[in-house]
């Protein structure tokens, strides 16, 4: 839709303007408000070289010339420049945005379309200054995200004795995997994972920190399987806790599927006595006698920003963390190993 | 009335294109949506060579194979190709009413059509972001009231999406004319 440039006080300025060219003798008319100065010291320009003619519709009426008038008040048009430039970073900034608006508030609708001409102006003038403002937002993001990433990295829990760990504990970089046994993209992910580490762990560039992520609210059996894989750990130490989770995974159809009664026979095929199995078991849904334990992992996947299962956070040698939410491809994870692996 | 529509602006090669680049574009933030996080962070981190931000970026649009249900995955399929149409087929109706009506009021009554009708698909869009997000089960909470585990939003989407294509036919198809009176059944 053509823009509207030239209100009808100007119009009608002009009017007069060429009744008095007409009387034969021409004085500049006292314009005082700002887009008088601006828009009607342009058309009259115009009008003395011939490109204006009294009548004309001008709706969509761009001048050409700066009049003589306006080269005068350059000046004037630099301070107006000043305003232009912190229109445009307000385009970047929201808070310099309100500031700028409320400034901009203080005039009326003319003034403001007298400014938002002037604005344009400047712009096209100093184009240079919208690539000074992506730069300078461009840094103030990278800031941001490297503040987020700071905050993820310190919310994720150090890996410990409490912690089990697949592959090389002392790997440059660590993937610490929130999961959950009952949802279908973790038994998805599950060899993905497997994969990775049977690519990077072999040689102990990367290790594989498993933490329970149990969502209570759609998987009411995920927090008993969580207690049940820390009782094979307790009772076989971490390769059984392994053994019993890549079973686990394997054996669930997911959603709560699973027949619980299927978990001492799991512990007993790969190796761990029932009987002691099923003592550890004991107890309520709530985790039995690891509830603590689980619920601690669970606190810290919320921490460090899992909204979901599996929630993965890849950590780099030099601290850096990439927190990558649901059961990507292994080509995805693969390229963030390779990333934080070249983060020294 | 829908496949003359069609018809009608598919013959042109530059709505194809506007409607596959949409519906790509779609896609495309529909799968990177539960990352955006990571994706920020990977964009603007010095240390990164372009070829590898590249990489991760187009890895993560294969989470459609993995971090989607088959139902979901072929929603969003349907709701991307949905709303790339969406948008070609409003382009089109706008540049139609340009030529018949001409400038002035004729075109913002124009305009406030199809941001009406595009509004129903921009809202289904709403549906994009739902999804993903639901699918991988993020907002469990939600999910547990949900009878069909979040489905509802990607069937709701289509049915908005849906219901945008046809006004936007109807539109089409419906001369830009005055409307003549008709005699009425006495015939005066």
């Amino acid at each position: 839709m053509p823009k509207l440039i030239v209100h009808d006080r100007c119009n009608m300025k002009l009017t007069e303007l060429h009744a008095r060219i007409q009387r034969g003798g021409y004085r500049e008319p006292r314009l005082h408000p700002l887009q008088m100065r601006v828009q009607c010291g342009r058309i009259v320009d115009d009008y003395a070289h011939g490109k204006f003619r009294v009548g004309m519709n001008l709706i969509g009426y761009r001048p050409q010339r700066w009049s003589n008038r306006m080269r005068r008040g350059r000046n004037f048009q630099k301070i107006l420049g000043v305003t232009a430039l912190a229109l445009g970073m307000a385009f970047s900034v929201p808070v310099a945005a309100t500031h700028q608006s409320r400034a901009v508030g203080n005039f009326d609708a003319r003034d403001g379309r007298a400014i938002e001409e002037i604005v344009r102006d400047y712009l096209l003038n100093h184009p240079e200054v919208i690539l000074e403002s992506v730069e300078k937002l461009r840094i103030r993001q990278q800031k941001a995200a490297e503040q987020k990433r700071r905050e993820t990295a310190d919310a994720v829990k150090a890996v410990d004795a409490a912690d089990h760990v697949r592959g090389n504990p002392s790997a440059p970089v660590k993937v610490v995997e929130y999961s959950d046994f009952e949802c279908p993209f973790c038994k998805r992910f599950h060899p993905t994972m497997k994969r990775i580490m049977d690519e990077y762990g072999k040689d102990g560039r990367v290790a594989w920190i498993y933490r329970h992520y149990p969502l209570d609210s759609i998987h009411a059996k995920a927090r008993k399987e969580a207690q049940a894989a820390e009782c094979a750990g307790e009772l076989g130490g971490n390769d059984a806790f392994w053994a019993f989770t890549d079973e686990i995974y394997r054996v669930t159809r997911s959603n709560d599927r699973l027949d619980l009664t299927l978990l001492p026979r799991i512990a007993n095929q790969i190796g761990l006595d029932r009987t002691k199995f099923e003592s550890c078991l004991a107890g309520d849904m709530r985790g039995g006698k690891y509830a603590r334990h689980i619920e601690a992992d669970r606190q810290n996947a919320v921490a460090s920003g899992g909204s979901g299962t599996p929630f993965t956070v890849i950590i780099a040698p030099n601290g850096k963390s990439f927190p990558l939410s649901g059961a990507q491809p292994y080509a995805a994870v693969k390229s963030l190993i390779e990333l934080a692996l070249k983060e020294k | 009335m829908l496949v003359q529509a069609l018809k009608l602006v598919f013959t042109e090669k530059k709505y194809i294109l506007v409607a596959l680049a949409a519906a790509l574009a779609v896609f495309i933030f529909g799968t990177w949506l539960p990352n955006l996080g990571l994706i920020w962070q990977i964009v603007f981190l010095s240390s990164v060579s372009l070829p590898d931000k590249l990489q991760v970026l187009v890895a993560l649009i294969g989470s459609i194979a993995t971090n989607f249900t088959v139902f979901s995955a072929i929603s969003m399929v349907a709701i991307a190709l949905l709303f790339g149409t969406n948008l070609a087929m409003i382009l089109f109706l706008l540049r139609l009413r340009r030529q018949f009506v001409g400038q002035g009021g004729g075109v913002t009554s124009v305009g406030g059509l199809a941001s009406g009708i595009f509004g129903i698909g921009c809202a289904a869009c709403g549906t994009v972001v739902l999804g993903p997000l639901l699918s991988f089960a993020g907002a469990s909470t939600v999910i547990a009231f949900l009878p069909f585990g979040g489905h509802e939003f990607s069937i709701l989407g289509l049915g908005m999406l849906g219901f945008s294509l046809f006004l936007i036919a109807k539109k089409i198809c419906t001369p830009t004319a005055c409307a003549v009176g008709l005699p009425n059944k006495t015939g005066v």
